[in-house]
């Protein structure tokens, strides 16, 4: 298979292309532009016919990319931050309408203040729009996932939106070698597009965006949860398929060293990749610690996740983004999936990373240290601020 | 070169309908009658795109499916941008000439909440025609002032009348590239429906403004509706005039009243309309809406004849 030397960004703008996206719409925001230069440029040098429209918002931009897909073609967009909060409206139009669409999220902090650089809060504040989200460790993962994203999104059991998250800046930028596969092989595995949902057709016309009463509100909304929660089995058959017909990716987590680990640290995205190089570290002064790496947040692998989890004796949760007063989204996660099982793990959630503050391989080895300092089940156990500065805020608020 | 008879003839002319009865309309809307007879022009190959409003209502509430073509409700503020992704797909499917494109919006989408999608729309020069249907506010939500809410007009958000002058959107929109425009008034339907089929034999984006009474909220009866729409006409408040290749002409319901002398006094339109009643005991605010009509008539002038 053909290696080249690419950006996060880069590595999706060949994955669009690959997967035969013929409508690409984007408004600019940084960190994401990388990936909209690359696919005009690319359109451009391999003269493909592909249209491409830069739109005047991200409202605009995804709505015209749904107006594509409904036309019968396929589709994407890409965004980070406030442009994600811009599309907030018809984000959720888009899932309540069972579009499939995939979008690159370059996950960017919210202002304000505002920051360009990354933490999750962004698509964290999408987590209930009905959309799936896949958090990538790496420029590879995320080529893979987008094109896999497509076949998830468009099969008959599932029909909604995705989200493809990579960090902004530490996965957006940096470059890496990435396999690119043959377009043969992709299209071995992602047929080219038919809609088969309800879409924009002389032959059987119909009207699109009805209005439903409370005697059909709630059934329309049962059914879309119904096919997020079936996404679980068609994402890990998909994923299969296209580890033997393409390359081997994850489907919903991944594990690191945590068969036998008594200390078990949850998380997404870029950090839990550094994260690997910390276990190897500690594994060598003979602790026993693992990593969980959730990387399709919803639909939320409930089982995957217990059956990893079931033998250890602390999970560590780590979040870069906050569910104000209570904890992070994933902490918050992992302690009702424990509840709900009757499992009796203690459980330590860690806020770090906000606003691009780097997470390192010194970090892990802080958290283990903190964890034998903290007692379970208590307010710090559940929103453990790693890498605040308390000095500054001591500044900050000498006067109060 | 008329292809469509008087207005009594063209029922007969064109007996398909693409909007079936049963819509959850008033009786006598404006609209549903807009709606009904651009369908009857463009016919069934057509994909429309209606914003969120009275129309959307009147089509979706549920039981009163009454599209017979493809249609499409998204949100109150991207029926554009949704129209611009639709040309996309007949683009990249080549269907471009097979299939007419059409945006419906009332004139909150398209002065207000819509105003920069359409905007952006009509610059990327898709071939599509844009409807606005304005009824000067936001009647679905039971008449709040819109950005084209007359001057001195009552609504439920201005009860002392607006303080404010209307987004004069035919002529923002004229100086937006369009290929096709014009302005057109429900009391005179096969003018407006020779508009129409005008703007489906451009090739590129045509914007079409009609003036379409609200029963309720301008407080007037459903069997004048009609009436009271040609009043605004005759009276010399609107103008109907086309912008084709970049000339501009007026239409022939309003080509007489370019003389200010033969037009009926404003008052017989405001007088018509419970919206305007207070206007009626203020002079000052009369005199204002006068000098408008005066000022609209010298800016047409200057345009047709130059």
């Amino acid at each position: 298979m053909k290696k080249s030397f690419l950006s996060g960004n880069e590595a999706i703008a060949e994955a669009v292309l690959l997967s035969g996206v013929k409508s690409i719409a984007a408004y600019p925001i940084t960190p994401q532009t990388g990936i909209v230069n690359r696919l005009a440029t690319l359109i451009m040098t391999r003269d493909l016919n592909t249209s491409m429209i830069h739109a005047e918002s991200e409202f605009s931009a995804l709505s015209i990319v749904l107006g594509s897909t409904l036309g019968g073609v396929r589709s994407f967009t890409a965004t980070s931050s406030q442009g994600l909060l811009m599309m907030s409206e018809a984000s959720y139009y888009a899932s309540g309408m069972r579009i499939p669409l995939v979008m690159a999220v370059v996950n960017r902090g919210l202002s304000a203040p505002v920051t360009i650089f990354s933490d999750h809060q962004d698509s964290m504040s999408m987590r209930d729009n009905g959309w799936l989200q896949f958090y990538c460790k790496d420029g590879q993962e995320a080529l893979d996932t987008i094109i896999t994203a497509y076949k998830i999104a468009e099969h008959r059991k599932v029909l909604l939106p995705i989200k493809v998250c990579i960090d902004g800046f530490f996965l957006s930028h940096l470059s890496e070698p990435v396999e690119i596969p043959s377009q043969t092989a992709i299209n071995y595995f992602l047929p080219e597009f038919t809609a088969n949902f309800p879409h924009m057709d002389i032959d059987d016309p119909k009207f699109l965006g009805t209005a439903a009463w409370p005697d059909y509100y709630e059934e329309f909304v049962f059914l879309r949860n119904k096919a997020l929660t079936n996404a679980i089995a068609v994402i890990e058959e998909v994923s299969t398929e296209y580890s033997e017909k393409v390359s081997q990716v994850t489907s919903l987590i991944s594990t690191y060293r945590a068969s036998d680990a008594e200390v078990v640290i949850v998380g997404l995205g870029a950090m839990m990749s550094t994260l690997e190089v910390a276990v190897d570290k500690m594994r060598g002064k003979g602790l026993l610690v693992g990593l969980l790496r959730i990387k399709c947040f919803r639909p939320f692998p409930n089982e995957q996740i217990l059956n990893e989890i079931k033998g250890a004796k602390k999970l560590v949760i780590l979040d870069r983004s906050l569910s104000p007063s209570q904890a992070g989204p994933v902490f918050l996660e992992i302690s009702s999936l424990l509840h709900t099982s009757g499992l009796d793990i203690d459980c330590y959630g860690f806020i770090l990373g906000l606003g691009g503050r780097d997470i390192t391989k010194k970090t892990g080895e802080f958290i283990l240290k903190k964890v034998n300092e903290m007692s379970p089940n208590t307010f710090e156990s559940r929103q453990f601020w790693l890498d605040v500065n308390h000095q500054t805020i001591k500044r900050w608020t000498s006067n109060e | 070169m008329n292809k469509f008879k008087n207005e009594k003839e063209v029922f007969k002319q064109f007996p398909e309908e693409w909007v079936a009865p049963g819509n959850a309309g008033c009786p006598g809307c404006g609209e549903v009658l807009a709606v009904r007879l651009a369908m009857k022009v463009l016919g069934g190959n057509t994909w429309a795109v209606m914003t969120t409003g009275c129309m959307a209502v009147n089509y979706t509430a549920p039981g009163t499916g009454t599209a017979r073509s493809p249609w499409i409700h998204p949100l109150f503020g991207n029926a554009p941008a949704i129209a611009s992704g639709l040309a996309i797909a007949l683009k990249q499917r080549k269907l471009e000439d097979k299939i007419n494109l059409l945006v419906v919006g009332g004139d909150g989408a398209t002065a207000d909440i819509g105003f920069q999608v359409l905007s952006s729309a009509i610059q990327r020069q898709h071939r599509f025609i844009y409807i606005c249907l304005d009824n000067q506010g936001y009647m679905n939500t039971g008449g709040q002032s819109s950005g084209t809410t007359e001057l001195h007009s009552v609504t439920k958000t201005t009860p002392a009348g607006s303080v404010t002058i209307p987004k004069r959107l035919p002529e923002i929109f004229l100086k937006h590239s369009v290929h096709y425009l014009a302005t057109a008034n429900i009391g005179y339907p096969t003018d407006y429906m020779e508009k129409v089929e005008r703007a489906k034999q451009t090739n590129g984006p045509s914007y079409i403004h009609i003036s379409t009474p609200c029963i309720p909220s301008h407080g007037i009866e459903s069997a004048q509706m009609m009436n009271i729409a040609r009043k605004a006409v005759t009276t010399g408040y609107e103008i109907l005039y086309e912008m084709d290749g970049g000339r501009i002409a007026l239409s022939k319901p309003s080509k007489l009243y370019i003389d200010p002398k033969i037009r009926d006094p404003l008052n017989d339109y405001l007088s018509s309309q419970k919206r305007y009643k207070k206007l009626m005991s203020d002079p000052k605010a009369l005199y204002e809406l006068n000098q408008h009509v005066t000022k609209q008539w010298e800016w047409i002038r200057e345009e047709v004849s130059g």
